[in-house]
C-alpha cells in the first residue's frame, strides 16, 4: 500500500487561520489506512526528511483571498521560490525534497479561504462548511492515491 | 530627485528593515543608521492578562526562539509565586533551553549565514539563499537542516509541539520526560556533533577567504554583557550578569538580573521603534554594548564541555592582547561554539537519571507582586518583567530583548561598513550584500525586538547632506 502525508497547519488562536489544523484533525479522525497526519504551526525545512517517506503529501493552509476552495497540484520547477524561515511554502518544501532527497512525491495543496481571522479559537460558520467540503475531496484523493498497489507487490504479495 | 520616504502606517505593521546612509557636503559616509519600523506592543495589550497565561502569550512573539521567551516568562513567575523549582523541572527547562540554541544558530549560520560567505557576496542575489547551496554544497546543506531537525525534536518530544509550546509554567512544568524517548534523541549526538565541528572548520576557512573584508564587519570598542554561571562557566539558563570592556577587564560581575534595570537604560531615537539599551554607569550612547554569542563567550572563563572549551581557546587567540574579541564578525564563530557546547551539553541531560523525575512543578499562590525572568536566549540575554495584582493579573509588563540590546552595535557595524565601501552614489549590489551581511553576524529577531510580523526586507538609502535621497535599493 502506498502511503500517504496529510500536513494541515496555521494558527489555530487567529480563528479561520486554523481551519487547515481543523481539516488535517477530521482526516484523522477517519482513520484511513496508509495515512500519517500532522499539524503544525507553521512549515518548517527540518519537514522536509519526512516527507520523502511518502509517496503523496497534502498541505491544507488557510488562505486570505480566492476562491472559497482551491486544490493544485505542486509542478517540479526550476524556479527557487523565495521564503523566510517564518514562512517556508510547500513549493519550496517540495525543492528541497526534490534536490536533498531526489524525492518523486505527489504534492497537492489544499486551499480554503478564511472570512476571520481575529484572535479566537472558533472557526466562523461559512468556513466551518469549507472544512466539511474539503474534508470529504481530501479523503476521496487519498483513498484513491493509497489503494494503488505497486505492480510487484500486485504480483508477490 | 526624490524625498526620503514617510513610513506609511501599513508598513509599519508589516514591518521592515532600512538603512539610510548619509552623505556630507564632500559626499563622504556622515553617518548610517539601522532603522527598524515596525511595531506590535505585545507589552500592552499583556497587561490585564493572568500572570500564568504569559508562558503561552509571549511565546508566540517569535516563530524561531519562542521557548526562550516561555522559560524567561516561567521564570519570572517562579519568582512571583516566590518558589524553588524541582531539580527534575529545572534539568528539564536547561534541556529545552538548549535545543532553542541549537535549532536557532543552526539555522542562523546553515541557513542564514552561509550562504553569503560560501557564495560569495556578489553572487547573484536570487541564488544566495539555502537553495542556492543545493548544487554545489548539498551535504553541507542536508547537515544543516538535519542539524535545526534535531533541535526541534527536542523541543517537540519536551513540549508536544516544535513550535510555541506552552509546556514550561511557573514552578516547573508540565508534563515530565519520555523515558521512552531518550535513546531516540542520544541517537542523534554523533551526527549532530559532527555536523557542528564540520560547521566550525567551514567557518575557518571562510575566515581566510574573508580576511579582506573582516577588519571591517563591526570591528569596535563596545562592553559585552551577558549570564556567566557562578563558577565563570558559559551559562544559557541561570547565572549572574557580568559586564567586560573592550580591553577584557571585568567592570562589573555578579549582577543579580533581576535588578537588570538599576544597571541598563532604554534610549528612544525618533526613527527607529526599536529602543537602544546601553550600560548606565557609562551613560548614552557610550555605554553601547553586545550580547550574544560574542558575548558570552567573551565573558565567561571557560566551558565546561572539552570540544567547546577547546574551540573557545582557540577563539580567544583571535583576541590576543585584549583578551576579548571585538570584531562583529566573529559572531558566527562564537554561534558555533556554542553549538557544539549544546550538542555536549544535551547529551550530558540526557543521560542525567534525575530529568526522569516526576516531581516537576512547585505550587503556590501569589506571593509576590513582582517577578523578573532572565536567560540567555539564542540572540543574547533576554529579560521578561511582570507586576501582578493579588490574583495574579498583570498590571505591568517590560520586556528587554537581545536584538534590541544589539541595537547601537547594529547601528555602528552598518556606519563601519557603509565608510568602507560606499564610494559615489551608487549603491551596489556588492555593498548592499555587505551590509545585510554585517547584520545578520548579529542574527537579529525584529519580530522579537520589536514584537512585530514580519521577515526582514531590507531597503537601502543613500542620502546627501541635504537629505535628498541619490539612490536606494529594496528587497
Amino acid at each position: 500500500m502506498k502511503k500517504a502525508l496529510v500536513i494541515g497547519y496555521g494558527n489555530t488562536l487567529r480563528s479561520d487561520d486554523g481551519v487547515g489544523v481543523c481539516i488535517a484533525n477530521n482526516i484523522a479522525s477517519l482513520d484511513l489506512p496508509g495515512v500519517e497526519v500532522r499539524t503544525c504551526h507553521q512549515l518548517g525545512f527540518e519537514l522536509v526528511e519526512d516527507l520523502v517517506s511518502f509517496d503523496h503529501v497534502i498541505f491544507v493552509d488557510a488562505a486570505i483571498a480566492g476562491d472559497a476552495t482551491s486544490c493544485r497540484l505542486i509542478v517540479p520547477t526550476e524556479v527557487r521560490p523565495l521564503v523566510s524561515e517564518h514562512n517556508v511554502t510547500p513549493e519550496a518544501l517540495q525543492v528541497m525534497a526534490s534536490e536533498l532527497f531526489g524525492a518523486k512525491t505527489d504534492m497537492h495543496v489544499f486551499s480554503v479561504r478564511g472570512e476571520m481571522f481575529e484572535f479566537g479559537w472558533e472557526i466562523s460558520p461559512p468556513v466551518q462548511q469549507r472544512a466539511i467540503e474539503v474534508t470529504d475531496k481530501i479523503s476521496a484523493l487519498l483513498r484513491q492515491s493509497t489503494q494503488t498497489v505497486p505492480l510487484t507487490d500486485s504480483i508477490f504479495g | 530627485m526624490s524625498r526620503t520616504i514617510t513610513i506609511s502606517p501599513v508598513t509599519r505593521i508589516e514591518g521592515h528593515a532600512k538603512i539610510t546612509i548619509h552623505l556630507d557636503d564632500q559626499g563622504i559616509v556622515e553617518d548610517a543608521r539601522f532603522h527598524v519600523n515596525e511595531f506590535r506592543g505585545f507589552e500592552k495589550f499583556c497587561e490585564g492578562r493572568l500572570m500564568w497565561e504569559m508562558g503561552g502569550i509571549t511565546s508566540r512573539i517569535c516563530g524561531i526562539c519562542p521557548t526562550s521567551h516561555l522559560i524567561t516568562s516561567a521564570k519570572a513567575g517562579d519568582e512571583i509565586l516566590a518558589v524553588e523549582i524541582p531539580e527534575t523541572a529545572e534539568k528539564l527547562r536547561r534541556l529545552i533551553t538548549l535545543a532553542q540554541w541549537l535549532q536557532s544558530h543552526a539555522l542562523s549560520f546553515f541557513h542564514l549565514s552561509s550562504p553569503d560567505y560560501l557564495l560569495g557576496f556578489d553572487s547573484d542575489p536570487a541564488k544566495r539563499n539555502i537553495f542556492g547551496l543545493l548544487t554545489d554544497h548539498k551535504e553541507f546543506a542536508k547537515r544543516g537542516i538535519r542539524m535545526r531537525k534535531f533541535g526541534q525534536e527536542i523541543i517537540e518530544v519536551l513540549g508536544g509541539r516544535k513550535i510555541h509550546t506552552p509546556w514550561a509554567v511557573a514552578g516547573g512544568v508540565r508534563e515530565p520526560f519520555e523515558a521512552s524517548k531518550k535513546d531516540y534523541l542520544l541517537n542523534w549526538i554523533p551526527e549532530a556533533k559532527e555536523t557542528a565541528l564540520l560547521a566550525l572548520d567551514v567557518l575557518k576557512k571562510i575566515h581566510v577567504k574573508f580576511a579582506k573584508d573582516i577588519p571591517n564587519f563591526g570591528n569596535f570598542r563596545s562592553l559585552f554583557v551577558g549570564l556567566v554561571a557562578k563558577n565563570g562557566a558559559l551559562e544559557y539558563y541561570d547565572g549572574l550578569l557580568r559586564v567586560k570592556d573592550a580591553a577584557g577587564n571585568t567592570i562589573a560581575d555578579k549582577l543579580d538580573p533581576a535588578r537588570y534595570f538599576d544597571y541598563f537604560g532604554e534610549a528612544s531615537e525618533q526613527w527607529s521603534y526599536l529602543k537602544f539599551p546601553y550600560y548606565k554607569p557609562l551613560g548614552y550612547p557610550e555605554g553601547m554594548y553586545r550580547v550574544g554569542p560574542l558575548a558570552r563567550v567573551n565573558n565567561c572563563d571557560f566551558i565546561d564541555t572539552p570540544l567547546a572549551e577547546a574551540e573557545r581557546v582557540l577563539f580567544k587567540a583571535i583576541a590576543a592582547d585584549t583578551l576579548v574579541v571585538n570584531n562583529s564578525f566573529y559572531f558566527h564563530y562564537a554561534r558555533l561554539i556554542e553549538l557544539l557546547f549544546s550538542v555536549e551539553k544535551i547529551e550530558f541531560l540526557l543521560n542525567d537519571p534525575a530529568i526522569l523525575g516526576t516531581n516537576i512543578r512547585s505550587k503556590a499562590m501569589i506571593n509576590r507582586s513582582e517577578g523578573v525572568g532572565a536567560s540567555e536566549a539564542p540572540r543574547g540575554t533576554l529579560f521578561h518583567h511582570y507586576w501582578v495584582n493579588d490574583d495574579g493579573v498583570l498590571q505591568k509588563v517590560n520586556l528587554v530583548i537581545a536584538t534590541a540590546q544589539n541595537n547601537l552595535a547594529m547601528n555602528r557595524t552598518v556606519h563601519q561598513i557603509a565608510m568602507r565601501y560606499i564610494d559615489g552614489k551608487k549603491i551596489t549590489e556588492g555593498i548592499l550584500n555587505r551590509l545585510e551581511a554585517g547584520i545578520r553576524c548579529y542574527d537579529p529577531c525584529l519580530s522579537c525586538s520589536t514584537h512585530a510580523i514580519g521577515q526582514m526586507p531590507l531597503h537601502v538609502q543613500l542620502l546627501n547632506a541635504q537629505n535628498e535621497v541619490l539612490d536606494e535599493v529594496k528587497r
